[in-house]
């Protein structure tokens, strides 16, 4: 199951960030990288990672921040 | 996105030749992939550029200042009947025309491209040996919002050789929520294709290269 840090780490790799640059405040427009296609790389992540359960929450790209991202995915059990 | 790919894809092509060539771009738009083959060329090489709409053209006259560029406005190939090129690059639209017309993408643009969005392709398609040179390369955009297997086959017939670069997905912009079950049914009918996930519509494109007419 994902955590904030595993949540972290996918951000960070997908958008080709180091992780320490990376909080639960950050969002879309933060970096360069996280624009709306470095968006859909951190969910495709995301999803392979929870076995396609990521894709069929219906309000997971409107998530634009890591925190906002992590409750999501908590409010949907798909991490702790 | 479309734009992005045809310009890594054409410029990578024609930094292959070692000698000076002829390059045309029909449905220039503001003359982007042009102006980037411009710019990370590594010789001299002619380039041509045409659109139907004249406010295209005069855009990508502004935008190119290269000294060996040709404008014409006109639709498809037909400003260039008695010349031949090394290679063709088609950004004509390219894509379902509800879709094209509800978009963001065609403003003041005509599209015409069918409930397929292939209409303009196909007619460039048929006609491009009047163009091409014999060993020439044609360049086109692979849609998902068009009929995407019909444009396979369609080259496959024309071409000898037909090549693909990697899928690249993308999400669509919030208008195709509007018209959801329209989408749905042509994606059904194989006219388009895409996903749902995430709570968002996903799309992909990648590029064709095409040489020897059959």
């Amino acid at each position: 199951m994902l955590n904030l840090n595993k949540i972290i780490k996918i951000v960070a790799k997908s958008i080709k960030v180091k992780e320490k640059n990376i909080s639960l405040t950050s969002k879309i427009g933060d970096f360069e990288d996280w624009d709306s296609l470095g968006h859909l790389k951190i969910l495709s992540e995301i999803d392979k990672i929870t076995k396609g359960k990521a894709s069929l929450i219906g309000n997971l790209a409107q998530q634009d921040s890591v925190s906002n991202i992590y409750k999501v995915l908590k409010k949907n059990k798909l991490s702790k | 996105m479309t734009s992005k790919i045809l310009q890594q894809k054409s410029s990578s092509i024609i930094n292959k030749y070692k000698k000076e060539i002829d390059i045309l771009e029909i449905g220039c738009g503001d003359g982007n992939i042009t102006s980037f083959a411009i710019n990370n060329r590594k010789i001299e090489h002619n380039f041509y550029l045409s659109d139907i709409s004249i406010s295209a053209v005069n855009a990508a006259k502004k935008k190119i200042k290269y000294k060996k560029c040709e404008f014409k406005t006109g639709k498809w190939l037909d400003p260039w009947k008695d010349k031949k090129f090394d290679i063709i690059i088609s950004d004509v639209s390219s894509i379902n025309d509800f879709i094209a017309n509800k978009s963001p993408w065609y403003k003041g643009v005509i599209c015409n491209s069918g409930v397929d969005g292939l209409r303009n392709i196909e007619k460039i398609i048929s006609n491009i040996d009047i163009n091409l040179k014999k060993n020439g390369k044609f360049i086109l955009p692979m849609i998902s919002l068009s009929d995407e297997k019909k444009l396979i086959k369609l080259l496959k017939k024309k071409f000898l050789n037909v090549s693909f670069t990697k899928k690249i997905i993308w999400p669509i912009p919030g208008f195709f929520h509007k018209d959801k079950a329209k989408y749905i049914k042509l994606k059904r009918d194989s006219k388009i294709n895409f996903q749902e996930k995430f709570g968002i519509f996903l799309a992909y494109t990648y590029s064709a290269t095409c040489y020897g007419t059959k």
